[in-house]
């Protein structure tokens, strides 16, 4: 109902063609899936209600997926278990490998690197080059460097590992934890979210630069930043805790922002996704009746167009293109079967 | 995967591992895959089952916190275990490749993976070895000696992969010892210096050969130089007159006779080479000792003892030198001049008074001649050689133990010496 009143522009539903859910061995619940930058693999978590979170991997060739691969990292068996692990927030290079934060039980949570249908995962920064608890690995355009946070000063910093001098530096060193950083298209800033008086705002940081500038704060949290051409587009609850939206700002400080989706459905960890050619915001929707659809909405606010996939409870949505054709994969619970929420994938060409 | 890799692994194994010896992980590469190989005895005993849980289990920790040099160390325990009849896991052969990788021998993983396989055809070892060859390639990169230039692999574009970086860093670590690398690297453009190569995933690059080019070459620098000193003790003896000493034109003759001295030697050792140089020295060399016949002092008629014998002789020496860690050598030429004085003629004269030839000795007679005090000169030349055990630097120094000895003659007679002393020498820069 809000979304007649949100768009000017009409929607348009277009049904999906049949997904093809992702299969793996035991149960728990799909979430955050991360396609390669050619869409020819899948990365997914998968947690079974329990804080064990498994990592796998799919291949998947004209929509068709292969068989799930759980990513075991060294020392570790199976993460369902008292002796488990966890591995999550995968994030691709450019050139194909993923980067992963994981960690053994008891372990400190390390950065890991996957060739997949390649070699066993190995740590992508050890103790010595970065010490610590890292996560939120993300690997800029060109493939060059690598940003991510870490624990060693207590308080959450972030920090840019170069492969260039194979050493990491500190961003800029605050008392104050920050999280998610993304790389602007040029690699040269990064966007990121700042916890601060239980409230997340959104900073950008120019590498070389002294400060982090204020992109977007406000009530609520603003929260995931990633950068869309020369905006940033970021999770806000600014209504409230229980309403998260989508919201959209230039990447220049003090401008104003938009918001371009409500009530979406806050995915478990990822960033808010966007279309191969980065116009365009993917979400799903809490609002009654609409647990089926996924909505592509232009960030510019020309319109948004809906795909039913005709399964309940969807969310975390990412498409990608290969092969000349467009791939939407996302979670749902199936019709009937489960109470797992499982991943599917369908052909979308030609439906945004 | 081309047909020039199914080759690559045969080429990849013992004889490359070897030529790379001076990588962290490559000797261990070596007993990891010839041990791989081997046959398990029948049996192992209890202690030897106990251990193995043991290692094994501190090795899965280990590699819980990518502590993979120390997982690289239990592997290893693992592998003496296997070679007494142990039977290792396929998840024990897995850390142990995995730690090879994770240290960045590549070389050393590929070659595990490779004896892993033939224990057990286990998928994942093969996609191992396909994604390796799918991301490295062979290379022997051959430093020339004259070569001077940076010795440093850089890649043009650094690779992501921890692994890939690891293995850069494994091989340089082996150029800078500094050697030649003969394994593997991520495939890529390189540059040493001025030179450029490439490297093709899955392909035996061959041999790149770094040569001096226009401002490259090694500048020439001494493996040691400095001044040179020897002391010690010293045995000398003039040996029996030979046909010449004997002859009439020899003249009168000083009998055998032989003592103990000093022989003292200083000079200038230089390092051309890692191993060999070159040593001139110069030194004095005396002796003195009684005149005995039969092992007793002679004396004189009146029953006093004769005059005893003495050498004053200086020397040069030249020689080339030869180092291998403690142990010095030197062998060369040597020339001495002195004098001398001696109790006891012989010679021709002695045995053939009445020979015209002798008439300036007329009279002396045999029994003369035992007691008759000779002054002369000796010019002497011909080899000496010393062997040193060095035990012990002080400061650019560095002090051995030396044997010493030589023969010289003087065309009449042979002396043979030997020296036991102690020897200051520079110190290699190798050191």
């Amino acid at each position: 109902m809000f979304l007649a009143t949100l768009f000017a522009t009409a929607l348009l539903v277009t049904p999906a063609a049949h997904a093809v859910e992702i299969t793996w061995v035991g149960g728990g619940h799909a979430s955050n899936p991360q396609w390669s930058p050619d869409g020819s693999w899948l990365a997914f978590e998968v947690n079974n209600n329990s804080d064990k979170v498994d990592l796998y991997v799919v291949r998947v060739q004209n929509g068709n997926p292969g068989a799930a691969t759980k990513v075991v990292i060294p020392g570790s068996s199976s993460s369902f278990s008292a002796t488990g692990s966890y591995a999550a927030n995968p994030n691709w290079h450019p050139k194909g490998p993923v980067i992963f934060e994981a960690a053994n039980s008891g372990g400190l949570t390390r950065l890991y690197y996957l060739q997949p249908g390649g070699s066993s995962p190995a740590e992508y920064l050890n103790i010595t080059q970065a010490p610590g608890n890292l996560s939120w690995p993300t690997v800029s355009p060109d493939g060059t460097n690598l940003a991510y946070t870490s624990s060693a000063t207590g308080s959450g910093d972030i920090y840019l590992f170069s492969t260039q001098t194979s050493k990491s530096a500190v961003t800029t060193s605050t008392g104050l934890p920050e999280n998610a950083p993304r790389f602007s298209p040029d690699g040269k800033t990064l966007v990121f979210s700042r916890k601060s008086q239980q409230t997340e705002d959104v900073f950008t940081w120019e590498q070389g630069a002294t400060a982090q500038v204020p992109l977007k704060g406000g009530p609520g949290d603003q929260s995931r930043p990633r950068y869309a051409g020369d905006k940033v587009v970021y999770f806000t609850n600014e209504r409230g805790d229980d309403h998260w939206d989508v919201g959209v700002v230039p990447a220049v400080a003090g401008a104003s922002s938009t918001t371009v989706a409500k009530d979406i459905r806050l995915p478990l960890r990822s960033q808010p996704q966007l279309t191969p050619d980065g116009t365009a915001v993917i979400w799903t929707s809490i609002a009654p009746n609409t647990d089926s659809l996924v909505y592509v909405t232009k960030l510019d606010g020309s319109g948004t167009k809906q795909i039913d996939t005709k399964l309940t409870a969807v969310g975390d949505a990412a498409i990608s293109t290969s092969g000349g054709r467009m791939f939407l994969a996302f979670t749902a619970l199936p019709n009937s079967g489960s109470d797992w929420r499982q991943l599917h994938v369908v052909d979308i060409t030609g439906q945004i | 995967m081309t047909q020039n890799l199914r080759h690559l692994p045969r080429q990849f194994t013992l004889s490359r591992l070897a030529s790379a010896s001076g990588s962290l992980l490559l000797s261990t590469a070596l007993l990891g895959a010839a041990s791989l190989g081997i046959a398990p005895p029948a049996h192992a005993g209890d202690v030897e089952k106990a251990e193995h849980v043991r290692v094994s289990e501190e090795m899965r920790k280990l590699a819980q916190r990518n502590a993979w040099s120390a997982v690289e160390a239990q592997f290893e325990k693992l592998l003496a275990l296997q070679s007494a009849g142990e039977v290792l896991t396929v998840q024990e052969l897995s850390l142990g490749i995995q730690a090879a990788q994770n240290l960045g021998d590549i070389t050393a993983a590929r070659a595990r993976l490779e004896q892993a396989i033939k224990i057990e055809a286990n998928p994942d070892f093969q996609q191992q070895i396909q994604a390796i060859d799918a991301n490295y390639g062979h290379v022997k990169l051959a430093y020339d000696k004259r070569y001077g230039g940076d010795r440093v692999i850089t890649p043009a574009s650094p690779p992501f992969a921890p692994d890939q970086r690891a293995s850069i860093a494994i091989a340089n670590t082996v150029v800078a010892a500094p050697g030649d690398y003969d394994g593997l690297l991520p495939a890529g453009d390189y540059s040493i210096g001025t030179h450029k190569f490439t490297i093709a995933a899955g392909k035996d690059s061959g041999n790149v050969a770094i040569t001096p080019s226009t401002g490259e070459s090694k500048a020439f620098a001494f493996a040691w130089l400095g001044p040179r000193a020897t002391i010690g003790v010293s045995e000398l003896v003039a040996g029996g007159l030979n046909s010449t000493g004997s002859g009439s034109s020899a003249g009168l003759q000083a009998a055998n006779f032989g003592g103990i001295g000093a022989r003292v030697g200083v000079g200038l050792d230089m390092g051309i080479t890692p191993h060999v140089g070159v040593l001139a020295e110069v030194g004095y060399h005396d002796l003195f000792g009684a005149e005995q016949v039969d092992g007793s002092p002679v004396t004189n008629p009146d029953g006093s003892a004769v005059a005893g014998n003495s050498i004053h002789m200086g020397y040069g020496w030249l020689a080339a030198s030869f180092r291998f860690d403690k142990f010095w050598a030197a062998a060369g030429p040597i020339w001495g001049i002195g004098g001398g004085s001696v109790t006891g003629a012989t010679g021709y004269c002695v045995s053939n008074p009445t020979d015209s030839a002798c008439s300036a000795n007329a009279g002396l007679g045999e029994e003369n001649a035992r007691y008759q005090r000779l002054n002369g000169q000796i010019m002497a030349g011909g080899g000496a050689a010393s062997v040193s055990y060095a035990l012990f630097d002080v400061g650019p120094f560095s002090g051995a133990v030396t044997l010493e000895g030589g023969a010289q003659t003087d065309s009449y007679r042979l002396y043979p010496w030997g020296q036991a002393g102690l020897t200051f020498a520079p110190v290699s820069k190798a050191n």
